[in-house]
């Protein structure tokens, strides 16, 4: 919904008074008829956490957790840096059928977690675009109190790059976060000798992320079953109650899993053990290839 | 315990009908690949000494209170389950309070920033909101800059004497807005208008955000409120582990 609305008006201010009035209905309808295609597509399973769910049956989920941790973050960078609209779009592109092909991670799955940041990347694209002046200048301007909103030229084609490249930099966090389970993207950060107690912290909120999600799903369902929910109003009084008791619970969780620490000898410190992952020379070569590709992309995007 | 509920549900009632007029765009969180990589640096750069002092005092609270570690960590369980929540709003779109401000009033601006540092990734990998090279500029607004002033003010009300839900009230709404004046300097900085410059583009984010987040943040500070109501009336002991009773009723 908020995708296509906003990917609506994004067309809208990138196209208007560019061509044909039916180039741009056109391109309006395509917009519409895809986002109506990704929303059904797009669905969500409640409170289990998609991502961590999807990373857990990745392929890439036993590949090395460093390898693909600086993997991803040479291309974000690279995305972001190298300011070209194509590399983004490119790299998106990529990035997609890497994950989706390579991870086999289920497409519609895929789509659920990439839909939203892409939504806000339209949205914040679109403030990009327009500019409050003094004058009535660019493509076209609305007035208000006193001022204009107005679309120029440059910037509408600066919000446009600027959308490819973020769109480009969200496949790449994607990719991340779909093919490493958060547990061994710790395990990694300890390797890198991030201190000790960030690490613990970091496990023991992964770990009650969880707990809490369930207790949540309980007490929604709970809520649910007394019609808690059957209308917005009675909606919005449900919410803050289970979020206020869902604090309080959670502090008493805290205290009780506390006692069971002490009991089991908890002395400021937790161990947790990681399955090694180990760098195999496919996984480097799968690195390079794609690496080979971007900067492919990279010189292909200079000459368009 | 009953009347408290009462007020408790009124409040929130009230609190969650605010909820449901305003949306918020998500535009708390820069989106990955909204920045430019010096700026990503340069943000992350910042953050770097907030984040050192605060796992030396972190390391310090948790010798001392050993249950310290786990109550930080479940309140980030909690801010991260919150903000996964979608509250349910007319157009679909959802809204969340930061919770900066509380912990910021609980546990102080350092043990915060890093609490807010591991939240802000938790979101990005699990949630995809927010991002990894943007990681450093939603850490400095909602993770340093925002608990630091609403610390300061919550410090200075206790300093003035001023009534201690009042405080909590100036201090999250306060530091809610100052995280998004944060987030508007950031990106004005980053994409300056083609008129007017840096401080057009700062005016036009900042008006962008007004719109939703002035509401939201009298909602987040209310909502601050509450919980603390709720804490201070079911979670004795813990409070006063963290310090934050002893030092409140002293």
């Amino acid at each position: 919904m908020l995708l296509t609305v906003g990917g609506m008006l994004f067309v809208w201010l990138l196209l208007w008074k560019t061509s044909s009035v039916w180039v741009l209905a056109a391109a309006e309808a395509a917009v519409l008829a895809a986002g109506l295609l990704l929303r059904r597509c797009a669905h969500s399973h409640g409170s289990r956490l998609l991502i961590d769910h999807a990373a857990q049956h990745s392929r890439f989920n036993s590949w090395n957790a460093g390898g693909k941790f600086f993997f991803s973050l040479l291309l974000l960078f690279g995305c972001i840096g190298a300011d070209s609209a194509f590399l983004g779009l490119w790299i998106l592109a990529g990035m997609t059928l890497l994950t989706v092909v390579g991870g086999k991670t289920p497409l519609h799955d895929y789509i659920s977690c990439i839909l939203l940041p892409l939504g806000f990347v339209l949205l914040s694209g679109i403030t990009i675009a327009v500019q409050v002046t003094p004058d009535r200048i660019g493509v076209f301007s609305i007035p208000v109190l006193g001022q204009y909103l107005s679309v120029t030229e440059a910037g509408r084609e600066e919000a446009f790059r600027l959308c490819c490249k973020a769109a480009g930099a969200v496949s790449c966090l994607c990719f991340l976060s779909l093919s490493t389970p958060m547990g061994t993207l710790i395990a990694f950060f300890r390797k890198i000798k991030v201190p000790g107690i960030v690490i613990e912290l970091m496990y023991l909120i992964y770990r009650y992320l969880f707990i809490l999600l369930s207790l949540h799903a309980s007490m929604q369902t709970a809520a649910e079953s007394r019609l808690g929910y059957r209308n917005f109003r009675c909606g919005f009084r449900t919410f803050p109650k289970i979020a206020a008791n869902l604090l309080v619970v959670s502090f008493r969780q805290a205290s009780r899993n506390f006692d069971a620490m002490e009991a089991r000898c908890y002395q400021g410190e937790i161990r947790f053990l990681t399955a090694e992952q180990r760098m195999t020379a496919g996984q480097l070569g799968c690195y390079a290839g794609m690496l080979l590709l971007t900067l492919a992309g990279y010189f292909a995007g200079g000459m368009l | 315990m009953t009347k408290l509920e009462k007020r408790i549900t009124a409040v929130t009632a009230v609190l969650a009908l605010a909820f449901g007029v305003t949306q918020n765009v998500g535009a708390m969180h820069i989106a990955e690949g909204f920045l430019t990589p010096g700026w990503c640096i340069g943000w992350g750069a910042i953050c770097i000494p907030f984040l050192v002092v605060g796992v030396m005092q972190m390391k310090r609270t948790v010798s001392k209170h050993r249950k310290t570690l786990i109550l930080l960590a479940m309140c980030g369980a909690y801010a991260f389950v919150l903000s996964a929540l979608k509250i349910p709003s007319i157009n679909g779109s959802s809204s969340h309070p930061t919770g900066t401000g509380l912990a910021a009033i609980l546990f102080g601006p350092f043990l915060t920033s890093v609490l807010g540092i591991i939240v802000l990734l938790f979101q990005a990998t699990l949630l995809a909101h927010g991002g990894l090279t943007t990681l450093g500029a939603n850490t400095f607004s909602m993770a340093v800059a925002g608990p630091l002033v609403s610390w300061g003010i919550f410090a200075l009300c206790k300093k003035c004497r001023l009534n201690r839900l009042v405080s909590v009230f100036l201090a999250a709404s306060l530091g809610d807005l100052f995280t998004y004046c944060v987030t508007s300097i950031q990106l004005g900085l980053d994409h300056p208008s083609e008129v007017g410059g840096i401080m057009a583009s700062i005016v036009r984010f900042m008006g962008v955000f007004a719109v939703t987040q002035i509401p939201l943040a009298i909602v987040e500070g209310l909502l601050t409120v509450v919980v603390v109501m709720g804490l201070e009336a079911y979670a004795k002991p813990e409070l006063t582990e963290i310090g934050y009773l002893k030092e409140a009723t002293a």
